[in-house]
């Protein structure tokens, strides 16, 4: 359940993440030609680092060097902006979607790295076979049923293992989540004026 | 029976053809001016280039194939000597540079070619072809973060002194718009031609105009005129900083200027200091290692990772594999954009020592995502601009 959990958090912070991103490309519409093509230029290549180079390497808990560049990019194009575009009620908007960016992104690293405790596998391990020891003290009339019984609770005992280590890695190849929501973002970017 | 066997001859001469192409070298070009003025800037790039050739090959080559260079000096009749390289020893891949007006009308005569051209110096962006990797920095990977880094540290107050050339224009074009953004002021702005007689007239209206700081990208010997000058008047770089940026040779920077690079020998890192220990090695103790030397060098290693990737040096082939590829440069982690052929690097700014070495003093949070066409102005402008200075 606290796995479930976790890799539906997961899934949460990645469409939060990738509604910001959109979010701050509209946005940036309301400030000066040259602060528009920055970050839309920047969230662009943002999604497209996020979904080309760090999906893969999120398997193993890594990150992208240049899509962290990239974000550093966005924060340098609100920092540097001149204090007449800084009145914009926009401004502020956006640095909140900026920090809800940042802060998605920290907590997706931090999901691509979190992992069930050891401790806790042996605990997993140890608790299924008590179950599945005690269940075979029961006695049932026909021996058959018996050993169909004991089969299922192994079967659901093993399918219930193979699930917490599935979804255990959110960007692990089994069960991982879909990079979809900054596919989506990526693609349905304006293009950039020429 | 006779069929099978002529069938059988014909593959097996076939596959000894195939065998004898696969060790047959790789012929590489290395093109830039040797001799002349150009000379001085242009021949550490030619020299890194020329140490990763060798060193692949001492490793074995590409998949057992050398990697032959053919080195022609660019001095005089550039394009033609990139023409003999194309379409006479028909290279795979050209390393080479040149200045700015000469390097524009290579791109379309290797595009024409459908040939791959590595060029390693930093310069003032504007272009993009698929068929030119520029490992060099951008505009917005040198000349805005250190404008950025000089209105903080120097002054908003500055003087823009360039050489005449469509390089220096198009860079201070993009300094101005930078520091204009940022609340900084351009207090006057000063082209020099081979003449150096208007030089005390120029120094003179600097100083009127009282700036806080000078950003020089000055190329070519009137710069030696022009610190003369300069200093005549006293104005040396700890009464009026200078900001040195390209195309303006850091080489002939005085003690106490700062030059923007992304690249200095002085880097610390084990890699660096194996990388300036074998280039002295094979080049001398004197040998400069530039920014556009150790450039060269990791253009060199990008190019050969992409062929083993595309499993063929074709030019084509191996445009599409330089993509996204990257290597631990000497100067740390440089990668070619997906996009538009240049690659991604780190700015700094250095202070030029009185022993002509270089303290860096500043480096940039991240590595830069490079835009040939700076943001400031749109796309049509940019290339408008080049036509009108092209034109001059």
């Amino acid at each position: 359940m606290v796995v479930w959990q976790g890799y539906t958090q997961t899934q949460a912070t990645i469409v939060r993440e990738s509604n910001a991103v959109v979010m701050l490309g509209r946005m940036s519409r309301g400030f000066s030609a040259p602060v528009q093509r920055q970050v839309q230029g920047a969230a662009r290549s943002y999604l497209r680092l996020v979904v080309q180079e760090e999906w893969p390497l999120m398997a193993f808990g890594r990150s992208s060097e240049r899509a962290d560049a990239t974000l550093v990019e966005i924060w340098s194009a609100y920092t540097d902006m001149e204090d007449r575009e800084r009145a914009s009620p926009l401004y502020s908007q956006s640095l909140t979607k900026l920090n809800e960016l940042t802060d998605s992104r920290r907590q997706r690293m931090l999901a691509a790295g979190d992992r069930v405790p050891g401790l806790v596998w042996v605990m997993l391990y140890i608790g299924a076979s008590a179950k599945l020891a005690t269940g075979s003290l029961f006695v049932v009339r026909s021996r058959g049923l018996h050993l169909l019984l004991i089969g299922v609770l192994a079967g659901v005992l093993m399918l219930s293992l193979y699930i917490v280590s599935a979804l255990d890695g959110p960007f692990d190849r089994n069960l991982p989540v879909s990079p979809e929501p900054f596919i989506r973002a990526w693609t349905g970017m304006p293009p950039l004026e020429v | 029976m006779r069929a099978v066997l002529a069938a059988v001859l014909v593959l097996a001469s076939g596959c000894a053809q195939a065998e004898v192409l696969r060790r047959d070298p790789i012929k590489v070009g290395i093109l830039h001016p040797l001799s002349g003025v150009l000379s001085g800037p242009e021949r550490p790039a030619h020299d890194g280039a020329l140490l990763a050739i060798e060193e692949l090959n001492a490793a074995g080559g590409l998949r057992g194939r050398e990697i032959r260079p053919v080195v022609l000096d660019a001095a005089s009749e550039p394009v033609a000597q990139a023409a003999r390289l194309l379409a006479g020893e028909r290279v795979s891949v050209v390393f080479g540079g040149h200045a700015s007006p000469v390097r524009r009308q290579l791109t379309p005569l290797f595009e024409k070619h459908r040939g791959l051209l590595v060029h390693p110096a930093a310069y003032e962006g504007l272009e993009s072809s698929p068929n030119v990797v520029h490992v060099g920095a951008t505009p917005n990977q040198l000349v805005q973060p250190a404008i950025r880094w000089l209105k903080q540290h120097l002054g908003r107050n500055v003087y823009l002194v360039g050489s005449d050339d469509l390089a220096s224009r198009a860079v201070n074009a993009v300094a101005r718009d930078q520091l204009t953004q940022l609340g900084g002021r351009v207090l006057g702005e000063a082209y020099l031609g081979a003449d150096a007689s208007t030089l005390p007239v120029l120094v003179r209206e600097i100083m009127t105009s009282r700036p806080q700081a000078l950003v020089c990208s000055i190329a070519g010997p009137v710069v030696v005129s022009f610190l003369h000058e300069l200093t005549r008047f006293g104005q040396t770089p700890r009464r009026l900083p200078t900001l040195w940026l390209p195309p303006a040779d850091p080489a002939a920077a005085p003690p106490g200027a700062y030059v923007a690079r992304s690249y200095f020998q002085e880097l610390p890192g084990t890699a660096n200091l194996s990388f300036v220990h074998r280039f002295r090695r094979r080049f001398g103790p004197e040998a400069a290692i530039t920014d556009a030397a150790q450039a060269a060098y990791a253009g060199v290693h990008l190019w050969s990772q992409a062929v083993l990737r595309a499993g063929s040096a074709e030019p084509s082939v191996v445009s599409a594999a330089l993509r996204g590829q990257s290597v631990r440069a000497p100067e740390g982690m440089v990668w070619v954009d997906e996009e538009n052929l240049h690659t991604w690097r780190a700015a700094r700014v250095g202070q030029v020592r009185a022993d002509a070495g270089v303290d860096v003093v500043w480096t940039s949070e991240a590595t830069l995502r490079p835009v040939p066409y700076p943001v400031f102005r749109p796309h049509r402008a940019w290339t408008d601009l080049v036509s009108a200075l092209t034109r001059r």
